[in-house]
């Protein structure tokens, strides 16, 4: 092993961990190999290198995507990066933290995979020359100025000590965990939503939205957009923490005997509630303009979207009970 | 303050999570070949003085010094002369014990493992677990790696929380043997935070309590060897009547 690597232990601890979890799963990187082979094969598709032809037509908003993505990519990261100088297990030694080598190892392998997908229908034939030469600098002009907007973004720098997770109780609730019941548990994926929906968080999402928005859109019309959007981000989040608590709270209450039907209705009731009430502010909003069939179109989408849920919680739960 | 002549220099420290104050005007010494033990009742500020003595956390105010380097001012050399002990849980689980032992001396610039911290690893019966990856470690086993990897180097400062925490009686009286070895010998000093009285009696050479955020009391050797002759009890019922003695004022 290289003199330089090992003077670097961040990047060392990476290296042996990749080096680790091939060793570990066999089956990893020939997976990995046939999901790229696989990737290439799809690319080659002569609808791929249309597709790609009319994207090199309209070259802003690729641009102004990726560039976002890496922007917020990369600020994400440096946060973590800076994170793990004070809680990583290399905190206390005097060694370098590879801070720049860190954040742009991943950008700038993305940006490797991306320009050899571009190449791959170039050389099937199937986009022309000038479109893939448009598309890479697209790409690379995209990845350089989102990674140093990101670079530049103020990090987080109240980052507390080592599993600092104090909670910001805004009143104590007598009606609750006072006595014996699962109700509690039902404001775990609450708690988790309001965490993945903060402004902070959900302001990057409809950042995308609001830049890919085609030139000439209408104020109103862009605020409906970024309103509907922020909905939908709403709902999927309350989704996906519910699944993800599922798994933590099966985990965490595994000793007990539990079972899977009040488990499921106590985790998972509070959520569809929220998603009932916010699919029912959409729809009266909705029904109140002059948009013809938005009440019925919203009745059949608020319909789908509380069932989805119920059986994506009770999925969720079930898989979750059973495999702790 | 002869800040060279000490191990651990802590002068006027203040920390606080957000608005939550948590150390308030701590002033601590700990002098060469010296193994101070830090007590006091949980959330005390045990953990999070010791995480801004190693620099992973950054005080609001106050200034830490280890063997005569600042570490606001050049953190790297008190790092250098720093060995601390991170949580267990902390330890990378896609690594094996002997790697992350490589690491570490890698990073400290050592041309191999030291042999005393191998022969400390033996006699925690660890050796054998050196090639098995972390995240198959019991609680115990990951502390050992992490009491070892604290040692490594031959650091002048070790600071350890709670690193007794999950050790069987035998690895746990190795380590004891070998920190008092090695502080009598003036090969280090130690900084400890633990609850375990016994090793406050029998090792340590001046214990601090921490309260509210407040080094409340501390006691000499000479205090220490006087309490554990008078009575069964001795430093427990002193340490209840100070906790009571601060809570009354």
């Amino acid at each position: 092993m290289s003199r330089w690597l090992q003077a670097r232990p961040y990047l060392l601890t990476g290296a042996l961990c990749w080096s680790n979890l091939k060793r570990r799963n066999r089956a990893l990187l020939p997976a990995i190999i046939g999901l790229l082979l696989l990737c290439a094969g799809l690319l080659a598709v002569p609808a791929v290198g249309v597709f790609l032809e009319v994207i090199a037509q309209y070259p802003v908003t690729p641009f102004v995507l990726l560039a976002a993505s890496c922007a917020v990519t990369t600020a994400r990261r440096k946060t973590s990066v800076y994170r793990s100088l004070v809680d990583s297990w290399l905190a206390p030694l005097a060694a370098p933290s590879s801070v720049f080598i860190r954040m742009a190892l991943a950008p700038l392998l993305q940006l490797l995979l991306l320009l050899l997908a571009i190449a791959v229908p170039v050389l099937a034939g199937s986009l022309s020359r000038a479109g893939a030469v448009t598309l890479w600098s697209v790409v690379s002009g995209a990845y350089v100025a989102g990674f140093v907007v990101g670079w530049l973004a103020p990090h987080d720098k109240s980052v507390g000590a080592p599993n600092f997770h104090y909670a910001a109780v805004r009143k104590p609730r007598a009606n609750w965990a006072q006595a014996p019941g699962l109700e509690p548990l039902s404001y775990w994926p609450m708690g988790q939503v309001r965490v993945s929906t903060k402004p902070k968080v959900t302001a990057s999402a409809l950042l995308f939205v609001l830049m890919a928005l085609p030139m000439g859109t209408g104020g109103e019309q862009a605020i409906a957009i970024a309103a509907g959007s922020w909905v939908v981000f709403y709902l999927m989040a309350l989704d996906v923490s519910a699944m993800r608590i599922a798994f933590r709270a099966a985990r965490w209450l595994a000793p007990t005997t539990v079972r899977y039907f009040p488990f499921t209705v106590a985790l998972g009731y509070r959520v569809v509630l929220a998603q009932l009430w916010t699919c029912g502010w959409v729809v009266f909003l909705g029904s109140a303009t002059t948009f013809h069939g938005a009440l019925r179109l919203g009745l059949t989408l608020t319909v789908g979207c509380l069932l989805s849920s119920c059986v994506t919680v009770a999925v969720a739960c079930w898989f979750a009970m059973r495999s702790r | 303050m002869n800040t060279e002549a000490s191990a651990l220099t802590v002068e006027h420290l203040y920390a606080s999570y957000e608005k939550h104050a948590v150390l308030i005007d701590v002033n601590l010494t700990v002098a060469r070949g010296e193994w101070v033990a830090l007590l006091g009742p949980n959330a005390s500020g045990k953990s999070t003085l010791l995480h801004c003595v190693a620099g992973m956390m950054a005080p609001k105010s106050g200034a830490v010094v280890i063997c005569g380097h600042s570490l606001q001012g050049d953190p790297r050399a008190a790092k250098g002369k720093l060995g601390f002990a991170c949580a267990p849980e902390r330890l990378p689980g896609l690594l094996t014990g002997r790697q992350c032992l490589e690491i570490y001396a890698a990073a400290k610039g050592l041309p191999s493992i030291d042999a005393d911290v191998l022969q400390l690893a033996e006699s925690f019966q660890y050796l054998a677990m050196l090639d098995r990856f972390v995240d198959a470690y019991s609680l115990g086993t990951r502390q050992k790696l992490a009491v070892l990897l604290a040692l490594l180097g031959e650091p002048q400062l070790v600071v350890l929380d709670e690193a007794f925490n999950g050790l069987d009686p035998a690895s746990s009286l190795a380590l004891k043997h070998h920190l008092r070895a090695r502080v009598s010998e003036g090969k280090c000093s130690v900084l400890l935070a633990t609850h375990a009285l016994d090793i406050v009696e029998r090792y340590a050479d001046r214990a601090a309590l921490l309260l509210d955020g407040r080094i409340a009391h501390q006691w000499r050797k000479d205090e220490l060897t006087a309490m554990r002759a008078k009575s069964e009890e001795g430093f427990e019922a002193a340490l209840a009547a100070v906790a009571v003695e601060v809570e009354s004022k």
